[in-house]
């Protein structure tokens, strides 16, 4: 996983699956690593690298876009593939966040 | 017939290595599936032995989980064994029309064996999933 800065957005990138053995590590990252409330308006997560996700992958993200909602941020994630955004189209997620390609 | 089994150890790493070994080893038997197909199957395969190892054999070292993989006809059968006290499963479903079911961070995985599966049956400590591999017949996710 890793972190950019780009305007106001943070970007986090995963490089491997977002599956139930790499999520203590991506968590523990992501505390390490979030910036300062004030200095960015959205989180993006950059999924264009993962093309395996598992359930409590998608528990990961949930908890990240409750998060981000109680900061007062935006979420979305970027470069999901076909199979992955159908996956959370199926569990009436993409209501809550915007999916890019 | 089965085309494949393994001994697992009850760690969330083991089971990653052993669902890179077996999707490894489709792909060279069948070089045929398409990426939907392969997609369901890994993830199907890793919330069976995630639940076999955390709810099954409580991380123990001394459990291991049992994968077998079984084709019959145009189906796939996916069978993972623990060695715990038999599985409990839930007998409602839960709530597609309200916010809180929606983006609950638990009892997700069941479900979506459900969805994504031609069928999901249990026996004790057992559960077997039963994939369509005919891309013309699969339900598709969107």
């Amino acid at each position: 996983m890793e972190k950019q800065i780009e305007n106001r957005n943070v970007i986090y990138t995963l490089s491997e699956g977002l599956t139930a053995n790499k999520i203590s590590e991506y968590s523990q990252y992501l505390d390490q690593t979030l910036p300062d409330v004030e200095s960015f308006d959205e989180f993006i997560l950059n999924l264009s690298q993962t093309d395996t996700i598992d359930s409590t992958g998608v528990t990961f993200i949930i908890s990240i876009y409750k998060k981000m909602k109680v900061l007062g941020k935006k979420f979305s994630i970027s470069g999901a593939t076909e199979e992955v955004q159908g996956l959370f189209k199926l569990m009436k997620l993409n209501q809550f966040f915007e999916m890019r390609s | 017939m089965i085309v494949f089994e393994k001994n697992v150890a009850s760690t969330f790493q083991a089971v990653h290595e052993a669902v890179e070994e077996i999707m490894s080893f489709l792909k060279s038997q069948w070089p045929w599936l398409d990426k939907s197909i392969l997609f369901k199957i890994n993830f199907l395969l890793r919330e069976l032995m995630n639940n076999a190892v955390e709810h099954g054999n409580k991380f123990s070292e001394n459990k291991k989980i049992l994968c077998r993989i079984l084709k019959e006809d145009q189906f796939l059968v996916l069978e993972v064994t623990d060695e715990g006290d038999g599985i409990v499963l839930l007998d409602h479903a839960f709530p597609t029309d309200n916010v809180e079911s929606l983006l609950r961070e638990r009892n997700r995985g069941y479900q979506l064996l459900l969805e994504m599966a031609l069928d999901v049956s249990v026996a004790g400590n057992q559960v077997k999933v039963i994939l369509d591999l005919h891309p013309e017949q699969e339900i598709r996710m969107e």
